[in-house]
């Protein structure tokens, strides 16, 4: 009787196992800039990449798009526990099919725009079949500036010295 | 570097001999620990 009751635990799990099936499981991910706010179109996007942290797969890839927010609830407004700063701003959108809680890497790097001054930020979280992340969605945080610096190819000594004058564009991520 | 305009910046390096040059350029936010590099290459002749 024993024997016949752990066979039927293993068949339930067996059978559980066979009828999962892959469910449309809905996120957001936003690339926010560390004292600023949301990468989008305007810096070319933040490159989001989606991982199975279990196997490194990547499930999909693709970069936020949109406006970079309202600069009052971003910037200014207090900021309060489920408090919404994300409302209208870039994100990236997708749906991962998946039959199981699966553990996923996310990595961020922005600016797109910019590769020179690419910064990649990443979280990991779990991701259960048919739990929606959406709303404010998962926002990581990209420390730093995009600087942009120029200065002459060349300079010619006069007077046994040469003066190079050197401009820099300095922005927020 | 001094301001130079919205999100711009200037400055000048002055150096004595030939030669292939990098130039380094940072930013550092105190405030925030926001920083950033970028690297131009000049050639004196």
């Amino acid at each position: 009787m024993k024997k016949m009751l752990v066979l039927g635990t293993i068949l339930s799990g067996v059978f559980l196992f066979s009828i999962s099936e892959a469910v449309q499981t809905k996120l957001v991910i936003r690339a926010k800039s560390k004292d600023a706010k949301f990468v989008g179109t305007k810096m070319g996007g933040a490159l989001v990449v989606i991982k199975e942290s279990e196997t490194g797969r990547v499930l999909v890839e693709g970069l936020t798009a949109g406006e970079t927010g309202d600069t009052g609830k971003i910037m200014k407004a207090p900021k309060t526990r489920f408090g919404h700063i994300a409302d209208g701003a870039a994100g990236f959108e997708t749906v991962i099919d998946i039959s199981e809680p699966t553990l996923i890497t996310i990595d961020v790097s922005a600016p797109y725009m910019h590769k020179d001054n690419l910064i990649k930020s990443s979280t990991q979280m779990w991701l259960i079949p048919g739990k929606n992340i959406t709303g404010e969605g998962i926002i990581i945080e990209v420390p730093g500036f995009s600087v942009d610096a120029h200065a002459p190819e060349s300079a010619k000594l006069a007077n046994g010295k040469a003066v190079i004058t050197v401009q820099a564009r300095i922005v927020m991520i | 570097m001094n301001y130079a305009g919205p999100s711009t910046f200037q400055g000048e390096v002055t150096v004595s001999k030939n030669g292939d040059y990098e130039i380094i350029v940072y930013s550092y936010d105190p405030q925030t620990g926001n920083t950033g590099v970028d690297k131009v290459n000049v050639k004196v002749n």
